[in-house]
């Protein structure tokens, strides 16, 4: 058997090209690291920046129409729910005490309260659908706590869909002029709340 | 096949009547989601007196139901074409097209309705990541973030095919002349 | 009981795997110690037994519907058929791990039993690196993956596989994909072996070769599987969908075919050497990577398992340190390595290097597409997605100049370029363009009422053109060879084979491409539609009860002209335990073409009517019968004559082969002192072993 042979050969010139797999393997994992602690399925929102999208929904109890032109002026937290979201339910003590800051209206977006398989091809419009959704949204905010100062219905989910909605809970802040400022998709946490919300309410007053 | 296994046998088969009627239960119900409680929670646990035949439900009474009329050749022929570019938002990693989630479900009746309307693919596509983003499109744009996705690949292969070519030579190489040793061992092979 | 020897069997089995890298290794690097190099066998023959215990253990759990056992529960219930209730033990993260392990451990008694005349040292080494790479992955389930965990109370009833798993292609199609990613790392340990020796030469290659061979054949069948069961069980007859877990397979497998070429010239020709090496490195840790990326959760797929952060991060640390201490060896040894390759331009080791070339660069571009979204999100740059319409944009450009050169590349011999064996085969060629345009012109299917079918393009002409070369050039080169005396060995056979199998999977899925006709329809009872010129009729729906789900199932007749030729029986299944319905699509299969039709949903209103999708898909069934020739190919390469005969021969056997280059004349020349090039280059094969 020849000698061990994990001696360095003597004299060797260490061209540079030989340590490109190994950096760009570090690289790589590098990226990987870091992509360990993002999500993958959380998708940021475009409206940032931006203008709310244009709408207009009733009220439920039918206190009329709201429009998003009813943004401008006041602070809104705009909040996208409905009665068959658990998350929602988990959420509300949040929104409860959100509703009593001052200055910050609550607004609640009652998302597709009727669900396809529910609807079975009835049309979302129809006076009955909306009827029930209303029965339905009412009887819920009841039993746990009035957060909304003002409640609208999205029967089709048409204005969800323009808010880029894709799973709800989903909560928007709106400022004075009606720019988006901030989105949290999932129910809302203490931590959220206390660490990105209130500093941007502070920061927009 | 050992008492044990058949026993084992007899068991499964009981449970099948058992599992009907659990059906029976969940699909009436028509709930969005089977909780996994309810099978835990089963009476499956208990003893079973005997099969007991449980009526079939009608599976069709609370499948999804669609009440649309189905497009044209033409609408489909553009809706084939962009649907597979267009993500599911809710699913892992699914397109629009074949998706069977809600969500994806209104957005495909939203861009059908935009295909009737007349509405360019960039219109759709620009509706899209209006509301949803980047990620929303299968076939990322050509903007500057993505230059290195669409033209790394073919500069890669430009820069590997010239150092390929720079390592090839035109014809075969005169070896170099036999060293003593070599010389010695041919010598050697030779004449064994 | 039985789990906790199991788990107790695992804990055993993961010492032995440290005392099998840890021994052979020191007893052949630092130290020379033959007692220590010849534990490496049995320590490899223990750990297979210790891991086969535990393997059998959580199958008698599964068997035994004992859901004490956390990870049964999650996957199995006491309604579900008795096959998938075995076979569910890989379906999810724990047992999938136990599964890779089981694996290696019987890749590392293959590799104990069948190298009997392969120096020891060299043994010691490579079974040393699989106990390594086996450590890890047994420390990984030990600590954060256990699939012997216990819950108490025990439920009475488990959750139950996901319907869509479901399936005898899930029996077979993780076996064999893992039998493949792990089949790698005998390569791999090959090459380490190499990198911490110092020594690389023809031999080495030699013995690499059929070990590399049978891994890749593995992972062929493996991704096949993927795809065909992923077409008949999803219901919307795709095949590949560029998926972050395929990509993760599908990596792997284009390194490993650059692999097996580049083995062939190191072989041959003693050339490439570094390069070989580095394409072993790169072929495990794509596979590293691959299990990475599926368990990790850094990217969104049908595929992954249920994730965890401190499992990535283990994973992570793990594929950090395995390939990138090999990577750091290879900028160590790699200089002394890297000059002799000159291949001349035209020769068959130019052609294999553009092989290389264009299959590491197309994985290059996968790779690409596959973590933009995350290098993206991490630059913090936005999120966006890359999917199949990126892919089938990049990675189709650059597979044809690869399909181009396969038919040059086995005709013109090595060492010189030969230009005229390349024109002679230029012949096939036009014919190919022929058919290939013809094929275009008259291969759609008849026109029906509301489709426009459609016609061939260019696009159709190009791949019918590369795949009919291949095959036309093929079958010409076999019949050249039978006129000649003797017979080629097995390998020759295998790389037609598998070649082959290359251009009839391009052609089937060129054909599938071009003529493929899909139409969404609503039928009632009684209604038809034609499509493709073959009628099919609503003759039925019922309900149809199964083992473990309850079915809405529609019965079809398919006519052609007046006369019946079958029924097809589309299904939706409702699972009990999920309320996700599962469509199992009806296909008529032949060799030419496939009839799928899948149902969709109740449509409201009377009288009844249902959605269905029926497919006319020409030449589809080829894509999968290309796989199965690559894979008897690779059967047949890798059982040749030349690599076992190779086995019975010590390394000084090899070298003193090249003396019957040698030749009278020769003597003579260098007895006169006469150096002719075909002298020096005789004689220098006859010391070497090597020929030019």
């Amino acid at each position: 058997m020849s000698a061990p042979t994990l001696v360095k050969p003597a004299g060797q010139r260490m061209p540079r090209w030989v340590f490109v797999p190994l950096a760009l393997f570090l690289g790589m994992v590098a990226f990987l690291a870091v992509g360990l602690q993002r999500n993958p399925q959380e998708i940021p929102s475009p409206l940032i920046g931006r203008p709310a999208p244009a709408f207009e929904l009733p009220m439920v109890g039918g206190a009329g129409v709201f429009s998003a032109e009813q943004f401008k002026g006041q602070l809104t937290l705009v909040n996208l729910w409905a009665t068959w979201c658990a998350g929602c339910k988990e959420e509300h003590p949040i929104l409860m005490a959100l509703s009593r800051q001052p200055g910050l209206n609550m607004v609640g977006i009652n998302y597709k309260e009727l669900q396809a398989s529910e609807l079975a091809g009835q049309d979302p419009q129809s006076a009955e659908a909306v009827q029930k959704a209303t029965a339905r949204s009412q009887a819920w905010l009841q039993k746990q706590g009035q957060a909304f100062g003002v409640n609208l219905l999205d029967m089709d989910g048409r204005v969800g869909m323009d808010f880029g909605v894709y799973g709800l809970p989903e909560t928007y802040l709106v400022d004075r002029e009606g720019v988006v400022r901030f989105k949290h998709a999932g129910a809302l946490t203490p931590d959220v709340v206390q660490q990105k919300l209130l500093p941007l309410l502070r920061g927009v007053d | 096949m050992t008492d044990f296994h058949m026993a084992l046998r007899a068991l499964v088969r009981a449970w099948l009547p058992i599992g009907m009627a659990v059906m029976a239960t969940g699909v009436g119900a028509a709930s969005p989601g089977l909780p996994v409680n309810a099978i835990q929670a089963s009476p499956l646990a208990q003893s079973v007196t005997g099969p007991a035949p449980a009526a079939v439900p009608a599976v069709q009474a609370v499948a999804n139901v669609q009440s649309e009329a189905p497009m044209t050749s033409a609408v489909k022929a553009r809706w084939d074409h962009i649907a597979a570019e267009l993500r599911c938002l809710v699913c892992q990693n699914e397109s629009l097209a074949s998706s069977n989630a809600e969500l994806a479900v209104d957005l495909r009746r939203e861009v059908r309705g935009l295909i009737e309307q007349g509405q360019s693919d960039a219109d759709i596509r620009t509706f899209l990541v209006r509301r949803y983003g980047d990620f929303v499109l299968y076939k990322p744009e050509v903007k500057p973030v993505t230059w290195l996705l669409w033209f790394g690949p073919f500069v890669l292969l430009l820069g590997a095919l010239a150092v390929a070519l720079r390592l090839m030579r035109r014809s075969p190489a005169a070896p170099e002349p036999l060293t003593d040793s070599e010389r010695e061992r041919a010598r050697q092979l030779l004449e064994s | 009981m039985w789990p906790e020897v199991g788990h107790l069997a695992l804990i055993m089995a993961a010492w032995v795997a440290l005392a099998q890298a840890v021994l052979p290794l020191w007893g052949s690097l630092l130290v020379q110690r033959a007692g220590w190099q010849t534990l490496a066998r049995p320590l490899a023959v223990l750990q297979l037994v210790l891991i086969v215990l535990a393997f059998g253990a959580l199958w008698h759990a599964f068997y035994g519907h004992d859901f004490s056992v956390k990870y049964v529960a999650q996957h199995s219930n006491t309604l579900l058929p008795t096959p998938y209730r075995l076979s569910a033990i890989w379906a999810g993260h724990e047992g999938s791990l136990l599964l890779w392990v089981l694996m290696l451990s019987m890749w590392s008694v293959a590799v104990a039993i069948f190298s009997r005349r392969l120096p020891q040292a060299l043994v010691a080494q490579v079974l040393g690196v699989m106990g390594a790479v086996s450590v890890g992955f047994l420390a990984f389930i030990l600590t954060l993956s256990n699939p012997f965990a216990r819950q108490f109370p025990a439920p009475a009833e488990g959750r139950d596989l996901t319907p869509l798993l479901q399936d005898p292609g899930l029996v077979i199609h993780p076996p064999m994909l893992y039998m493949g990613y792990v089949g790698l790392s005998v390569a791999f340990a090959f090459a380490m072996a190499a990198l911490l020796s110092g020594r690389l030469d023809a031999a080495w290659a030699r013995w690499a070769r059929p070990w590399t061979v049978a891994a890749w054949g593995f992972l062929t069948l493996g991704i096949a599987l993927g795809s065909w069961w992923a077409y008949y069980e999803l219901g919307w007859g795709g095949w590949w969908f560029w998926d972050p877990v395929e990509n993760a397979s599908l990596m792997p497998w284009l390194v490993a075919t650059a692999l097996i070429h580049s083995l062939m010239v190191t072989d041959k020709r003693g050339q490439f050497k570094a390069w070989t090496v580095l394409l072993a490195i790169g072929a495990f840790s794509l596979s590293l990577l691959g299990t990475f990326l599926v368990r990790s959760g850094v990217l969104t797929s049908v595929h992954a398992f249920a994730t965890d952060p401190a499992r990535g991060i283990f994973i992570l640390l793990f594929l950090a340190v395995v390939v990138g201490v090999s990577l750091a060896l290879f900028a160590w040894r790699a200089p002394q390595w890297a000059n002799a390759s000159q291949p001349v331009a035209g020769s068959r080791e130019s052609f294999l290097l553009l092989n290389s070339v264009l299959l590491v660069v197309a994985m290059a571009a996968v790779l690409l597409g596959t973590l933009y979204p995350l290098i993206i999100d991490a630059l913090n740059l936005g999120k966006l997605s890359v999917g199949p319409p990126y892919f089938e944009r990049v990675f189709v450009p650059l597979m044809v100049p690869l399909l181009l050169a396969m038919v040059p590349g086995t005709v013109v011999p090595w060492h010189v370029a030969r230009w005229a064996a390349v024109r002679a085969v230029l012949v096939p060629g036009a014919l190919a363009l022929l058919a290939a345009s013809a094929w275009a012109s008259w291969g759609a299917a008849p026109q029906d009422a509301e489709t426009a079918t459609t016609a061939g393009g260019w696009l159709t002409v190009m791949g019918g053109t590369l795949g009919g070369w291949i095959v036309l050039s093929g079958a010409w080169q076999i019949v050249q060879r039978l006129r000649l005396p003797g017979s080629p060995g097995l390998a020759w056979w295998g790389m037609h084979g598998a070649h082959l199998g290359v251009a009839v999977l391009v052609l089937g899925i060129t054909g599938v491409k071009s003529f493929q006709v899909e139409r969404d329809v609503r039928l009632g009872l009684g209604d038809a539609v034609t499509v493709a010129g073959v009628r099919y009729q609503l003759i039925s729906v019922d309900n149809h009860l199964g083992p473990n789900y309850l079915a809405l199932r529609a019965q079809m007749q398919v006519f052609e002209g007046e006369r019946m030729v079958g029924t097809l029986k589309p299904e939706k299944r409702r699972y009990v335990s999920s309320a996700m319905p599962m469509t199992e699509a009806a296909i008529d299969r032949n060799l030419w073409r496939d009839r799928y039709v899948s149902l969709g949903e109740p449509l409201a209103g009377e009288p009844p009517q249902w959605s269905f999708r029926v497919y006319h898909k020409p030449f589809v069934s080829w894509i999968w019968l290309g796989a199965v020739f690559m894979v008897l190919g690779g059967g047949l390469a890798a059982f040749d004559r030349r690599y076992r005969r190779v086995h019975g021969q010590t390394q000084g056997q090899v070298h003193g082969q090249g003396a019957k280059f040698a030749s009278p004349q020769a003597l003579s020349a260098l007895n006169a002192g006469k150096t002719s090039t075909a002298a020096v280059g005789a004689l220098r094969t006859a010391v070497t072993g090597v020929k030019p």
